[in-house]
């Protein structure tokens, strides 16, 4: 409903086609939008910005999970981190591209996704560590009680696990969305990927085919939404307390 | 004396102090206490006076500044905390079935004749039909999750019972029903319980002996014998004399403590 609602009130306001530029109205931007599904190099850009947006995520999964127990363990390694923490969430990560580019070379088909990996990753980490801080501290004593068991390993996997999971779908969901835009623009820059929608919005910009630009912009919604659905469906199943 | 003392099974508390990290006073100083097997201890006492603090001590959820706990013959295992917040113990994504389960599981101890003892646990609880529709805990009302507490604290047989007031906010039939219940458990198992509440009758159908807490965070030394015998049905008790004799004797003593401080 609200692509259609937007769409008429972009046409109502006329903000597809002021006199000067000439751009797309909406029709002709969503008659592309269907054609470019069916379009070779669409559809290659679409799977290798997928991939990426994939491979990011699946990494600052690992990486938020396994920082947030290891910072877990203790309150001493918890206060050493903290800051550090803060310190690097308080950087964009546009500003680590140039060490990126140093190090990894800026062409490298890595960088995009290691780049987006560092704000995700950073996001997973404090939402599952505020879902740590904010567990029922009444319900882990009750689970060492009643299991007669003493390991924090155990106690991690079948309590907090468990409490921490509605903070990390949280996050991840935010975490989900900045890998798209990071991925998308670093694309679009350029950098590392060749193939993926970032750089053909760049190349059909440059070529003025702006129904073609607004049909990818329409895309890159349609794979954050889609993801997006896929998280609150699995939420739902085992999130659901 | 010295086979008396290998039999022997209870709590005995030392000399316990503890005092919370922003507290400038100790919420618990030098208290002295002995549970002794199969006894029911009720503490009574006006709140912030430390009972539940003394739960959390017991059940090494915090641990003392000074003193000792000892849990004799009794391993830290079969211990059990039924907390007023019946969602503190319950586990929200296991269905009510797991939950009950869970301790069993967890402890490999959910063989054919443990299945049949949670089964007529659920029934005596009246946990069936939700067990049968695999509702979750948060999909409970209030009583039934009380209940759902109860049959999770219960189901591994525990040897000492820790009851933080567990019977606050629900309603009398239930409640009736519940330490009827309980008291019975307690007789089957043979458990030793500390129970903390601000209901006298609570206190009185339930307890063979009642413990008062004073605000300087000590065991008072007047305590209340409970003949238990004479109360067998809590609905008939209320109007016997030897319940209403109790429940005066124990008003009586609440009163004295808490206007002497």
């Amino acid at each position: 409903m609200l692509p259609l609602f937007l769409a008429v009130l972009f046409s109502l306001l006329k903000l597809f086609s002021p006199a000067i530029l000439k751009f797309p109205n909406v029709v002709e931007i969503y008659s592309d939008f269907f054609i470019s599904l069916s379009d070779n190099s669409v559809l290659k850009a679409i799977l290798s910005t997928a991939r990426l947006i994939l491979i990011s995520s699946f990494v600052s999964v690992i990486l938020g999970i396994l920082f947030s127990f290891l910072l877990n363990l203790n309150k001493w390694i918890w206060s050493i981190f903290e800051p550090t923490l803060d310190f690097l969430r308080s950087i964009p990560v546009t500003f680590f591209i140039p060490a990126f580019a140093i190090i990894l070379g800026i062409s490298s088909p890595n960088i995009i996704w290691i780049l987006a990996v560092i704000p995700s990753s950073l996001i997973i980490i404090v939402n599952v560590l505020h879902g740590i801080k904010q567990q029922n501290l009444n319900r882990l004593h009750q689970y060492y009680l009643i299991s007669g068991k003493k390991s924090k390993i155990s106690a991690f996997i079948k309590v907090t696990f468990f409490e921490v999971l509605p903070y990390f779908i949280a996050g991840f969901k935010i975490s989900l969305s900045y890998a798209i835009v990071i991925v998308t623009v670093l694309e679009y820059m350029q950098m590392g990927n060749e193939t993926g929608l970032g750089t053909l919005v760049y190349n059909e910009m440059e070529q003025l085919n702006y129904k073609r630009v607004y049909s990818i912009i329409i895309i890159v919604g349609l794979i954050g939404y889609i993801l997006n659905q896929l998280i609150d469906k699995i939420s739902q199943k085992y999130g659901r307390f | 004396m010295h086979q008396t003392r290998l039999i022997y099974m209870g709590v005995i508390l030392k000399n316990l102090t503890f005092q919370y990290r922003d507290s400038i006073h100790p919420i618990i100083e030098d208290l002295n206490l002995e549970i002794k097997e199969n006894e029911t201890i009720a503490l009574l006492g006006i709140s912030g006076s430390g009972k539940s603090t003394l739960l959390n001590l017991i059940s090494s959820f915090q641990k003392p500044n000074s003193g000792s706990i000892e849990l004799v013959n009794i391993d830290k295992s079969e211990v059990s905390y039924i907390r007023q917040s019946a969602m503190d113990m319950l586990f929200p994504w296991l269905t009510v079935k797991e939950n009950i389960e869970f301790a069993l599981k967890e402890r490999n101890q959910l063989d054919s004749e443990a299945k049949e003892r949670l089964v007529s646990l659920i029934k005596i609880l009246g946990l069936t039909e939700k067990v049968n529709k695999k509702n979750y805990p948060t999909e409970l009302s209030g009583g039934e999750k009380k209940r759902l507490s109860f049959a999770c604290g219960l189901s591994y047989s525990p040897k000492l019972i820790l009851l933080d007031e567990a019977f606050t906010g629900i309603d009398f039939s239930l409640k009736w029903e519940l330490w009827s219940f309980l008291r019975a458990e307690i007789k089957r198992t043979k458990a030793t319980v500390i129970l903390v509440t601000h209901d006298f009758d609570e206190a009185i159908f339930l307890a063979d002996r009642i413990v008062f807490f004073n605000s300087k965070k000590q065991i008072d030394t007047k305590e209340v014998k409970v003949n238990k015998a004479d109360i067998v049905d809590i609905e008939k008790s209320l109007s016997e004399p030897s319940f209403i004799k109790t429940k005066g004797e124990t008003l009586k003593i609440y009163k004295e403590i808490n206007e002497a401080i």
